[in-house]
């Protein structure tokens, strides 16, 4: 049965990816955490789940006309430097360390996420 | 002026950098930093900045993805279960993000990334 196990992990942060804050935070850990997943592993599998639905995604957002290129590409050129250094890391990194590391950054987001939270709604 | 303006493309360059780290280093977290970053240094709003967040975040994946394939650390055990549910999931949430989207419910979630944080490391 775990296979439905899998299928409302991806369902629940999906349904967070959707709202806008951000699913592989809450998919990585349920992952590993509650189904026993390598990390590197539960780390593929986000990015990989994530491919389909962000292709979708872009193709209504540019439709609507909400993309913005010209302000992406910078972002893209420096990002795709730091993703080939950051991968590279994590593959040198053992399971235990990079699961530690992936805490310490959850804990981060978290207390971004918690600062955030009051301003969100004065924005739109 | 013109120093202001290279020391703001600077400062996007470096933040780029690090929206990147974590995409390649966590597989995850990305595309809130890259949201954060159009945001604050690149004034979109925030319907754009999710979008466009989405454009960086595709291929930065892509490119994280093929190093850990050359690595040998990717697995595609489970992809294609999880990606069924996550599919109609973030129709789901597309659809409910304007009506349930809180402070409280921001909050909820930081609380859980705490905790679920807070395992991870013990």
């Amino acid at each position: 049965m775990s296979w439905l196990w899998y299928l409302i992990a991806g369902f629940a942060s999906g349904i967070l990816s959707g709202m806008g804050m951000g699913g592989g935070t809450v998919l990585i850990p349920i992952l590993t955490l509650l189904l026993d997943m390598e990390q590197h592993a539960a780390q593929g599998v986000n990015m990989l789940a994530f491919l389909p639905g962000a292709a979708l995604a872009l193709f209504i957002h540019r439709r609507d006309g909400r993309l913005e290129a010209k302000t992406a590409l910078p972002l893209l050129l420096w990002g795709a430097l730091g993703a080939v250094g950051g991968a590279f890391l994590a593959t040198f990194l053992s399971a235990d360390w990079l699961k530690k590391a992936f805490g310490a950054f959850l804990i981060a987001l978290a207390f971004a996420q918690w600062k955030r939270s009051g301003k969100k709604k004065n924005e739109k | 002026m013109r120093e202001n303006v290279q020391r703001a493309d600077a400062v996007i360059a470096i933040a780029a950098v690090c929206t990147g780290v974590a995409n390649g280093l966590f597989g995850a977290g990305g595309g809130m930093l890259a949201v954060v970053v159009l945001e604050r240094l690149c004034g979109l709003c925030s319907e754009k900045a999710h979008a466009t967040a989405l454009l960086i975040m595709l291929p930065l994946s892509v490119v994280s993805i093929a190093v850990y394939w050359l690595r040998g650390a990717l697995s595609f055990d489970a992809v294609w279960i999880v990606t069924l549910g996550m599919l109609p999931g973030s129709f789901l949430g597309a659809k409910l993000l304007g009506k349930l989207r809180s402070v409280w419910i921001d909050r909820v979630f930081a609380v859980l990334m705490l905790a679920a944080g807070i395992r991870l490391m013990l």
